[in-house]
């Protein structure tokens, strides 16, 4: 078997976080490889450096034997590397033969206008590759998910009219958006091409992954850590690599004794968002933490924003301490007592440009004030400071700019925005270790524990397994917008990783 | 049913007007009011077909009101004239076209390499060029001479004026334009989504470039037809051109937040307000308050065609 | 120094340098401008003016843009005028009170339909002009005399013009809002961030109309300040104060981009703009080329105050 194509030793790092380390892969001729791996694992920075999206900070590519370096998406086009989108890359308002040929050199045009029946010829060859059957005139506003990706393989396949030799083909979890009979119908285009190109499969099922791939690839915090051909693959043994460090060491935990309220904080009962989320119920009590955990795209931070007034549509029904909760915007959930930590720090959680003090004093600052809408910076200050103790926040002082903090301390400066109040009785944390450093990490988990302890009901959607593993009293795993597994007593008789993954993917 | 009523409801819309103004007014529907109605259109067609190329890039364009009023001054003290003694004769037509080229080029070359938004960039410009033609203003009101010029105006074929013909022709090449050019196909794929269009290796700037200088182009056209139509070099000329020019091409559908409508959208809107204001003023609706009128349209027509995209979540500015 | 602290010194002191600069070449020019007389005349004159840049100034914080005052404040000039000899002094509070409402239902509105605020205010400018020339029949109409609150406005305290001592007074309260308020508050961090804010549980709708009122309020408070001067009123009265007062915002330093500036920054921005009409005026040009002035000088300012890393695509 030839090499189409391989990564040597490709580390790449984003700030203090090391996205791949040290990573080699290849890819022969004509198969198909599958990667998989958890949220974070940097199955998808792999992804994008091979698709020329990243640059990596070291390592070499090759294409064919060559040494290449892909700059931009591109170049990787150039080098006979396409990456199929789950749906993003078409313009909706063109037609399908456009979008065929919108990264290609302008051959169906003649000093910038359209020759409309020659680009109906080309968009007609390119689309019998796919055996889709629509006219290449079709607006992409009309197409179906399955009919759109369908469309963006062809867009890829087209370069091989461009680029002399074999293609590299990759998939970025091309099922997310597809129903059943789609799926199966983009499996058999992929074993259809498969003679001549290679393609990389990313998905975070497992069990699409071992029904298309020829081999199957491993990632886990950051690096490969299994690479089977498909006869030798042992489930099991694969669901173990795939937890990697985020098994938790447990001599060192700390079981927590959680004094459990009797009464339920908030109880969700068949809470559905179209599109999102289907059916969850759940019931969460003072001094409960409740960790909820899902690949991406598995509806947990829904379950979230749509207690907080977020969502715009959505079903069913949630209860506040016994009382029907009529939340429609977060205002109205902060008076009730609800707090929410957003995963999007830059955009949703800090408020940027401006210093510490104002973003920890935005929601509750006024409780602390004179009275008729007047607050007290002075009194404001003494309890900030307190806060930035207490978490440990590293700043020269508490008028500085948020921008210039590091992303965990930015982090403890939006979450102490919530603790700054005295109303506060049910937290929801999105994330909340996201992107942070091990020690920023294990700092923020002493906080919510302790927060827990003084009778806050939390309700934590958490980026690993060792994250909720280490924190909640009870864990619900999702899966495709619904509940796959409901583990109560987990400080006591934790449950194994692996049970976790299989619920997940 | 539904479907027909978001593809074609601003044609919806026309014809239910057309009909409720010809039942409730005699004079609605007669052969002179239609006529009265294109002429009234004319020159807001074509400043809406400049702005709907920069409406379908997602950027916006303030300075018509600026523009058409300098080309217009620049027009009538480069002609034969009452009040200069400059005569090029109908050389002038190039330049003032250009000039309106010029200032929208560099309207949007501020916009792009300076990055600021286009909507203070053209404020700016509406400002700069309505200065510049109280500038170039000589002491009195220049009276045209050149009568190749106002007899487009005045000469009528078949009840119409050399305006409308000339309005209609331009709205065929701008059909054309949006459906055989690569410019007219990109301009709305850039509202869409610009970020794949970089990554695709579109040179986008240079299409936003175009937009702006044809955008200024026609508002310079609309200049040299007001000045034609009011025989008169004025600094004022090109007031009130900006608002039922934003409002028809919302009203037809080509959204301010971009990637959608196009030429056939915006005409029709401008037809829509064209009917409007005319229809009202048959019925018996006070002229003095057309501003008004247009301005809740501008109101209700946006907020009605974006209502689907509310989301709690969302960027308002 | 590198290029970023130049940057940072124009864009906290630009205004008071520019100020300075201009003030020195207007008054090399005209020597007799720097007189008292003088300066008080120009600044109850510009009393409108400057009324209406300290209450556009609170949209342009949010990241909003507030296009309808001009048009407002000669609604309100017409209104005022109407309601004079029915009403009298309560013409003035009455108009300026139904203002702050109209501004405040606009503010509120920009996020209930989720349109942007330049397209509501200038669906608003529109209404209010139109309803204007149909109130006036497109005419002058006179304010009935002997009205204390008018007469009041139009004369002096201590040698100072009334209406001057309101500006200041109003920027003062502003300023103080500002400064002590959680809406202050509200309001900066609004327009750093609206979704955060948002999400913090800041209710952006009543902020949003809180602004607005203030803006429309102080222009309605600008064209009753204006028939205090002239005594009559038509529907078209303050429109040409609309550029100024935007330029006098952006040019004392408040980003357009939201968050960044105040009251008394546009005070000095408003001072600027008065100086270059008075610098056009006094250099012989015909007063319409203080426009071309105006608009190079509002590119500029919006050049060096915008944050760029908050606009990802420009547009």
């Amino acid at each position: 078997m030839t090499t189409a194509f391989s990564l040597e030793g490709i580390t790449k790092r984003f700030g203090e976080v090391t996205a791949l380390d040290n990573v080699s892969l290849t890819l022969n001729e004509g198969e198909v490889l599958g990667l998989i791996g958890q949220n974070g694992s940097g199955k998808s920075t792999i992804m994008k450096v091979m698709a020329g999206l990243h640059r990596p900070d070291t390592g070499i590519i090759r294409v064919g034997g060559k040494v290449v370096q892909l700059r931009s998406p591109l170049e990787a086009a150039q080098a006979g590397i396409g990456l199929v989108h789950q749906e993003q890359s078409l313009i909706t308002s063109l037609t399908v033969a456009e979008n065929l040929f919108l990264d290609k050199p302008a051959t169906s045009t003649r000093l910038g206008v359209y020759r409309w029946a020659k680009l109906r010829d080309r968009a007609k060859h390119q689309l019998e590759k796919v055996e889709l059957d629509i006219d290449p005139f079709t607006s992409v506003s009309e197409l179906s998910f399955g009919q759109r990706q369908m469309v963006e393989l062809a867009k890829v396949l087209s370069l091989e009219e461009l680029v002399h030799g074999h293609l590299v083909i990759l998939f970025d979890e091309p099922t997310a958006v597809l129903n059943p009979p789609e799926i199966q119908s983009l499996f058999s285009q992929i074993r259809r091409i498969k003679h001549r190109s290679s393609v990389v499969f990313v998905s975070h099922r497992m069990d699409e992954i071992l029904d298309i791939s020829d081999r199957v690839y491993v990632m886990s915090d950051g690096r490969n850590v299994a690479d089977r051909d498909k006869e030798n693959v042992n489930v099991d043994e694969l669901y173990e690599l795939m937890v990697g460090k985020q098994r938790v060491n447990r001599e060192d935990r700390k079981p927590r004794n959680a004094q459990i309220g009797a009464e339920p904080a908030l109880t969700l009962k068949n809470v559905t968002v179209p599109g999102e989320i289907e059916g969850i119920s759940l019931t969460l009590a003072p001094g409960e933490i409740l960790g909820l955990i899902g690949v991406q795209g598995s509806g947990a931070e829904t379950i979230l924003r749509t207690v907080f007034g977020l969502s715009d549509r959505w079903s069913g029904e949630i209860d506040y301490f016994g009382m029907p909760l009529n939340v429609d915007s977060p205002p109205q959930a902060v008076d009730k007592g609800i707090g929410y930590l957003p995963a999007e720090r830059k955009t949703e959680g800090m408020i940027r440009n401006t210093t510490v003090s104002e973003n920890v004093a935005i929601t509750y600052g006024w409780q602390h004030g004179h009275g008729a809408g007047l607050i007290s910076r002075a009194r404001e200050r003494g309890l900030i400071h307190n806060w930035v103790t207490k978490l440990g926040i590293k700043t020269p002082s508490i008028g500085q700019r948020i921008d210039t903090l590091s992303g965990g301390n930015q982090q403890k400066v939006v979450l102490s925005k919530w603790l700054f109040g005295k109303t506060l009785k049910v937290l929801m944390l999105d994330h909340p270790t996201r992107g942070l450093d091990p020690g920023a990490r294990s700092d923020l988990f002493g906080v919510i524990r302790e927060l827990a302890d003084q009778g806050l009901a939390i309700l934590l959607v958490g980026d690993t397994l060792d994250e909720v593993l280490t924190l909640s009293d009870a864990i619900i795993v999702m899966k495709d917008g619904r509940v796959s597994a409901r583990i109560e007593g987990v400080q006591a008789t934790p449950p194994s990783e692996e049970e976790l993954v299989k619920a997940m993917v | 049913m539904s479907n027909l009523i978001k593809s074609q409801g601003p044609l919806l819309a026309l014809t239910g007007l057309v009909v409720i103004f010809s039942v409730f007014s005699e004079s609605f529907a007669s052969m002179a009011n239609f006529a009265a109605v294109l002429e009234a259109a004319a020159i807001p067609a074509i400043v809406a077909i400049g702005l709907t190329y920069v409406l379908m890039q997602a950027s916006i364009d303030l300075s018509v009101e600026g523009v058409a009023s300098l080309a217009n001054i620049i027009l009538s003290i480069t002609v034969a004239n009452s009040v200069t003694t400059t005569d090029i004769g109908l050389w002038a037509i190039p330049l003032v076209l250009c000039a309106g080229l010029l200032v929208g080029a560099t309207s949007a070359a501020v916009s792009i390499y300076v990055r600021m938004p286009s909507l203070i960039v053209t404020l700016g410009m509406w400002l700069t060029t309505v200065g510049m033609a109280a500038l170039l203003f000589p002491d009195r009101l220049p009276q045209l001479l050149e009568t190749r010029i106002t007899q487009l105006a005045i000469d009528k074929q078949f009840g119409l004026s050399w305006i409308v013909y000339l309005t209609l022709a331009l709205i065929l090449v701008a059909l054309w334009v949006e459906k055989y050019t690569r410019f007219g196909r990109m301009s709305r794929a850039i509202g869409e989504n610009e970020p794949v269009l970089i990554m695709s290796g579109i040179k986008v700037n240079r299409h936003k470039i175009a937009a702006f200088a044809l955008a200024g182009g026609c508002y310079a056209l609309a200049g040299i037809l007001l000045g034609a139509r009011i025989g008169v070099g004025n600094t004022q000329s090109g007031v009130g051109l900006l608002f039922p020019a934003i409002a028809a091409c919302v009203l037809g559908g080509t959204l301010l937040s971009g990637g959608q409508g196009g030429i056939r959208q915006s005409m029709i809107g401008v037809l829509i307000l064209v009917s409007l204001r005319n229809g009202l003023i048959q019925i018996g609706v006070d002229p003095l308050l057309q501003s008004a009128l247009e301005g809740a349209v501008i109101i209700i027509a946006v907020a009605g065609s974006t209502w689907h995209l509310r989301r709690k979540v969302r960027v308002i500015k | 120094m590198t290029k970023d602290t130049i940057l940072m010194f124009l864009r906290r002191n630009g205004a008071l340098v520019v100020l300075a600069i201009i003030l020195t070449a207007v008054s090399t020019a005209a020597p007799g401008i720097l007189r008292w007389r003088a300066i008080n005349s120009l600044l109850q004159d510009n009393a409108p003016l400057l009324i209406m840049i300290v209450g556009a100034t609170l949209p342009i914080l949010l990241g909003c843009l507030d296009l309808s005052i001009a048009a407002m404040a000669s609604l309100a000039a017409v209104m005022a005028a109407m309601l004079s000899p029915a009403l009298g002094s309560a013409s003035a509070y009455v108009v300026v009170a139904g203002a702050a409402m109209i501004g405040g239902l606009q503010g509120w509105m920009i996020g209930r339909l989720q349109v942007p605020s330049f397209v509501i205010s200038l669906g608003a400018l529109g209404i209010f002009k139109g309803i204007g020339m149909y109130l006036t029949a497109a005419d002058m109409v006179g304010i009935a005399p002997g009205i204390s609150v008018y007469e009041t406005l139009g004369s002096r305290s201590f040698g100072i013009s009334n209406a001057f001592i309101l500006v200041l007074i109003v920027a003062w309260l502003f300023t103080l809002m500002l400064k002590l308020s959680n809406l202050g508050r509200n309001i900066y961090a609004f327009g750093a961030n609206e979704i955060a804010v948002y999400i913090s549980g800041v209710r952006r709708d009543m902020v949003r109309a809180f602004a607005f009122a203030a803006s429309s309020g102080c222009a309605a408070l600008g064209g009753v300040m204006m028939i205090s001067q002239t005594m009559f009123a038509s529907a078209t009265v303050a429109n040409s104060l609309l550029l100024p007062a935007l330029v006098g915002v952006v040019v004392g330093g408040t980003a357009i981009s939201g968050g960044v500036g105040g009251v008394l920054s546009s005070l000095i921005g408003g001072l600027i703009a008065i100086l270059i009409r008075v610098g056009v005026t006094i250099s012989g040009l015909p007063p319409e080329s203080q426009d071309v002035a105006f608009g190079i000088t509002i590119l500029i300012a919006v050049a060096l105050t915008t944050d760029r890393a908050k606009i990802g695509l420009v547009k």
